[in-house]
């Protein structure tokens, strides 16, 4: 049975039977998706974790109000978009934003220290993040994710065609930002 | 960096918590809460009937597919069996949480999310004018603990006042966009807050009570000022009877305080508490008078200004009551000695030696009952 109506399936069974272990299948397929999705977004751990949260309570209302869905994980991002815009609009201004210091402590960063490569990564990172939000997305997407560009034309709304020029736009930006940062530090 | 070295570090990244890697401590740890408050949601919700699931599944699969599962009969009659015997009753631990419960947060999410995903505006406005309702219920809940704790005490009247504020945002936004609209939620309002003020029947004495109460007054005096205003634009058509009982209905609460400050007056009450109650008498009797004359908007005036006499007499008589108190419990104790007229003790006694007073900060945390009502 394809993923699309496995899930169509799980749809169901949340709707008419209050079905929490489908549910829980949904959050199992998606949450890291949609956690990568929040946090791309809010840059921090503990932001992104509640807002992920939020997201998959309010698809769990949408659920039982019966409206009609065709593709949950389009839903999903559409829901996890309005949940970080909320939240920007209640949190003041700048306080999202991400510091130095806070990717200072996380401990992924700190075992990689010793790690030749840490610098390469934490441009690419720096680099991803300066991205527009529709270039980020979809390059998250596509190489963190791992997810085809048919997949994400669904999820984004958007053709195929359209999300292969926005991923090579996407990559073509980072490489710009990339070579202008390393100009920068051999100057 | 050529493309594929970015495409590799990007996919390193991945795996990473600084790429974007959720924590598998926090996923494990967030589906358990998240299944717990679910699981509540789908008890306290009943199952819709059959028409609505034949809907549903046509809103899922499409008309094919709705009918091919329709017929597929194991799933419907499990359905069905469970429409007829199922028990879907049950309190939620959820909506019963209060200010300081673990669920509590997962509570004002929930709600929150009710009402992001409430698109009508007048609709979200009722919405906030029923969790308005909760709010109040949760500090009566608190106040009816055996021991009183005053930090949750305080945290829900704070959310109370929150929820105050929010309702009377919605009617103010609604105002811009549809009048009419606006003034049926400010009846909605009205008509609640009547209800509000009932669940508040403890003493007025107690503080926390008193400034909830205060805040439902407050609100629903800000309705009956929209639906006053609704009327006199020609926004509404709500007849005046109806608007005149609003604004008695006011007067009379307000009253009633005044009564009760004045039943409590003793040789002891400072002067400032009677002449404030008297004041507030005054207000309102005038607010009577304006509404014989069919001034509706002067009355309203005149019952805020009735009201906030009342409150500051109830804040000074309690101010002093407290103090009242306080000096009768020390002086009691050994060691204490109180100024003769002038109230103020002198104590200099180790606290070791206070015998077992009830105060409404518990002493500790293992005092405190911590399970949901």
């Amino acid at each position: 049975m394809s993923n699309r109506l496995q899930e169509k399936l799980l749809l169901y069974r949340i709707r008419t039977k209050r079905d929490t272990d489908a549910f829980a299948k949904l959050y199992d397929a998606y949450i890291q998706r949609i956690y990568r999705f929040v946090y791309f977004k809010v840059n921090r751990t503990e932001e992104a974790q509640d807002l992920t949260s939020e997201t998959f309570l309010r698809l769990w209302q949408y659920l039982q109000e019966g409206k009609q869905v065709t593709y949950v994980g389009a839903l999903l991002y559409q829901i996890a978009r309005n949940v970080v815009v909320d939240h920007h609009r209640r949190s003041r201004p700048g306080e999202s934003e991400s510091s130095e210091e806070e990717l200072a402590i996380m401990p992924d960063f700190q075992a990689l220290a010793a790690v030749e490569r840490t610098a390469e990564l934490s441009q690419v990172l720096a680099a991803v993040r300066l991205l527009k939000e529709e270039y980020r997305e979809a390059l998250t997407m596509r190489y963190i994710d791992g997810l085809e560009p048919r997949e994400i034309a669904q999820l984004l709304g958007k053709s195929p065609g359209n999300i292969r020029v926005v991923l090579h736009r996407a990559l073509e930006t980072v490489r710009a930002l990339l070579t202008s940062s390393q100009g920068e530090g051999e100057k | 960096m050529e493309k594929k070295d970015i495409v590799n570090n990007l996919q390193i990244l991945g795996r990473l918590h600084i790429g974007g890697e959720p924590s598998a401590l926090w996923i494990s740890d967030s589906r358990e809460q998240l299944l717990r408050s679910v699981r509540e949601d789908a008890a306290s919700r009943p199952l819709s009937d059959a028409s609505p699931r034949i809907r549903t599944i046509r809103g899922i699969f499409g008309i094919r597919d709705a009918m091919r599962l329709v017929f597929q009969t194991s799933g419907v009659l499990a359905a069905s069996a469970s429409l007829l015997f199922g028990s879907v009753a049950g309190a939620s631990a959820m909506y019963g949480s209060v200010p300081g419960d673990t669920l509590y947060p997962l509570k004002r999410v929930s709600e929150r999310a009710q009402i992001a995903l409430t698109t009508k505006p007048e609709a979200r406005a009722r919405l906030q004018v029923d969790f308005l309702g909760r709010r109040v219920q949760e500090v009566t809940r608190l106040n009816e603990k055996p021991f009183k704790e005053t930090a949750r005490i305080n945290e829900a009247v704070k959310e109370l006042r929150a929820g105050a504020t929010s309702v009377e945002q919605e009617i103010v936004s609604l105002k811009k966009e549809s009048p009419s609209d606006a003034v049926q939620v400010a009846q909605y309002v009205d008509q609640k807050s009547d209800e509000y003020q009932a669940a508040l029947s403890a003493p007025i004495a107690d503080r926390a009570i008193r400034e909830a109460k205060d805040i439902v007054v407050d609100a629903s005096v800000k309705a009956v000022a929209v639906i006053i205003d609704g009327r006199a634009r020609g926004e509404t058509i709500v007849p005046e009877e109806e608007v005149v009982s609003s604004v008695g209905e006011k007067i009379a609460a307000v009253s009633a305080r005044v009564v009760s400050i004045e039943e409590s007056l003793s040789s002891e009450t400072p002067s400032s508490v009677k002449s404030s109650a008297s004041e507030a008498k005054e207000a309102l009797t005038e607010a009577k008078s304006l509404v014989d004359k069919q001034d509706l908007t002067a009355a309203l005036v005149k019952v805020i200004e009735g009201k906030t006499l009342v409150n500051a007499a109830e804040s000074i008589a309690h101010a002093q009551r407290e103090a009242a108190a306080l000096v009768s419990t020390t002086s009691t104790l050994p060691g204490s000695v109180v100024v003769p007229g002038t109230g103020t003790v002198l104590t200099g006694i180790a606290t070791s030696s206070f015998p077992k007073f009830v105060s409404s900060t518990p002493a500790s945390v293992s005092d405190v009952t911590t399970q949901n009502p």
